[in-house]
């Protein structure tokens, strides 16, 4: 299989702080893979490294054959990406936003309009398109960013939480159109989310990531059998660390008098 | 389309500071341009009409070109404190995020916040200018004069609205990573006002005309301006009060301020495109962890309740 991701020792700091430590990882072409990983573990961090948001410390990366450092114009050309907590522009409509959006990638005109006109429809949110984005609720804001991720059609999506804020039915619509994109379009899908069984229904691969460093990688099968857990969630904390059952209340047990 | 990635951030800047009038949008160009055609050719005529009178009084008298000076001064630093206010109230990290996924230079980011800016920047100055205009016409200047002064006014105000521009960028940047950024933003876009609105008191009361007047003081005061690139072209706008029609009076030492202005546009522009690598980026700044130390120092030993709001208020950034 044709690998589309791969980085070197790819290491980010912050003073002391290793956001990103030393990451080797492959992905492959047409595949869905999924970065686990406690918060701060360093997952946006790495997926701002790999779409040349910010420089590595140390390390590099390339994308389609793009090396981070060098082509990092030619890096954005061919990804998408979904961020943790976008901030939209509130005083444009869902049409003028994906407009813009897709107009910074280069769609010609007539091809923008019509593909806007078709994500809004599939997010359901046509008979909205001229509303102030400050209207809509985080559902639908999530929907609209999903489809400027999406707008400029690019092989390569990089989708941070993508179904957070979002109600049941749209959460399902979201996971049928990645795994459509990943088996129709042949796009490669890169997610980051804390919902272990989203992860495991959506991901041919996962990896797990733990302060900066990659802790396991393997198919959610393969997880579970390094670590002897029964499941994706035990293997998880089994890698993460978790909270004894005895240390959850342990923090009202230290002579404080009550009521 | 990717010669043109400015001209998508300017529109939709544009769009976004006319998101009120989305229904009038398309004739709002036109419109402007109406209404600022009748400001100039009847209303600013009418208006400065009223109180002509003084004016060419003290057009003609020693204060007039510290007084120009100054009121290209307060322009430049209206257009220049506007720019950098307008920005600074909306200091966000993760639109900036949203941008930089995208294949897009820093210059060309900065250039269409610029001119996304322009066209209700432009309404400004052409109030402005007319005013002035309408104002020195009685006096019998001729096109090229009138051409000059309205020039003059055109850069004056360019290169505030772009070093604001730059700075703001700069800023939000740097902001847009402390914890509190977007609070210091709005009370940084207050604070940096404060000047301005001081001088605007010493207009009013009279103070700054009275200093100009005294030869004693005047001398300080015109040394100052001098030095601010606002005020290059006023020495041109009183040669032109007090010889109208004749071109040829504007003296060498006037036109080489002239020619100075137009160079210190030029070197904004080129400085601006060079330094805003350093804004559009999310990359960790170290400004309040160095710079600011030597102050936390300062503020983590206040006891008392005042030291504590002062440290809770200080500590974020």
């Amino acid at each position: 299989m044709k690998i589309v991701i791969q980085t070197e020792k790819l290491s980010k700091c912050y003073g002391n702080i290793k956001a990103v430590d030393e990451l080797d990882l492959k992905v492959f072409e047409g595949e869905t893979f999924g970065m686990l990983g406690p918060n701060g573990a360093g997952k946006t961090t790495a997926i701002r490294l790999l779409n040349c948001i910010i420089k590595p410390t140390s390390g590099t990366a390339t994308v389609k054959g793009h090396d981070i450092l060098r082509e990092g114009e030619g890096v954005k050309r061919i990804t998408g990406l979904l961020a943790e907590s976008p901030s939209m522009y509130e005083k444009l409509s869902a049409y003028e936003f994906l407009e813009f959006v897709g107009a910074l990638y280069g769609v010609p005109g007539d091809v923008l309009r019509q593909r806007a006109d078709d994500l809004l429809k599939l997010f359901g949110l046509h008979e909205r398109r001229d509303y102030l984005l400050e209207g809509y609720s985080r559902g639908m804001r999530q929907k609209v960013l999903i489809a400027a991720a999406l707008v400029h059609d690019p092989p390569i999506l990089f989708l941070d939480e993508p179904t957070s804020n979002l109600d049941p039915s749209a959460a399902r619509m979201v996971k049928d159109l990645i795994e459509q994109l990943t088996k129709r379009a042949d796009k490669t899908i890169f997610i980051c989310s804390h919902i272990l069984p989203i992860m495991e229904e959506m991901c041919d691969r996962i990896g797990i990531i733990n302060r900066g460093k990659l802790v396991a990688l393997g198919t959610v099968d393969e997880i579970i059998a390094q670590t002897g857990a029964d499941d994706l969630e035990g293997a998880y904390i089994a890698m993460t660390g978790g909270v004894e059952e005895k240390d959850l209340l342990a923090w009202r047990e230290q002579g404080i008098v009550g009521p | 389309m990717s010669g043109h990635k400015w001209f998508v951030i300017a529109r939709n800047e544009y769009r976004i500071s006319t998101s009120k009038m989305r229904a009038m949008r398309p004739y709002f160009p036109y419109l402007a341009l109406a209404l600022l055609a009748v400001y100039v050719a009847f209303i600013a005529p009418m208006v400065v009409g009223i109180f002509m009178d003084d004016f060419l009084a003290f057009i003609i008298s020693v204060a007039a070109i510290p007084m120009v000076q100054i009121i290209l001064f307060m322009f430049f630093f209206f257009f220049l404190l506007t720019s950098i206010g307008d920005t600074l109230r909306e200091v966000r990290t993760e639109r900036l995020e949203a941008i930089l996924a995208a294949p897009i230079r820093p210059s060309d980011m900065l250039l269409g916040e610029f001119l996304g800016k322009m066209p209700f920047y432009a309404i400004a100055i052409t109030v402005i200018a007319g005013s002035f205009v309408a104002l020195l016409n009685p006096l019998g200047l001729d096109m090229i004069q009138n051409a000059m002064i309205i020039v003059i006014f055109i850069i004056t105000s360019l290169s505030a609205v772009w070093i604001g521009t730059v700075i703001a960028s700069i800023l939000r940047t740097r902001l847009a990573k402390a914890v509190h950024g977007r609070d210091v933003g709005r009370a940084l876009s207050v604070v940096i006002a404060l000047p301005g609105i001081a001088m605007i008191y010493a207009i009013i009361s009279g103070d700054l005309q009275d200093e100009l007047v005294d030869p004693a003081t005047s001398g300080t005061v015109r040394a100052v301006l001098n030095l601010l690139p606002s005020s290059w072209g006023a020495e041109i706008f009183s040669a032109f009060a007090h010889n109208p029609g004749n071109i040829g009076v504007v003296g060498l030492e006037a036109m080489t301020r002239f020619g100075g202005l137009l160079a210190f546009f030029l070197a904004a522009l080129l400085l601006g495109t060079k330094a805003v690598n350093r804004a559009y980026s999310l990359e960790p700044t170290d400004i309040w962890n160095t710079s600011w130390n030597g102050a936390h120092l300062i503020w983590r030993n206040i006891s008392g309740k005042w030291g504590y709001i002062i440290r809770i208020t200080c500590h974020p950034l």
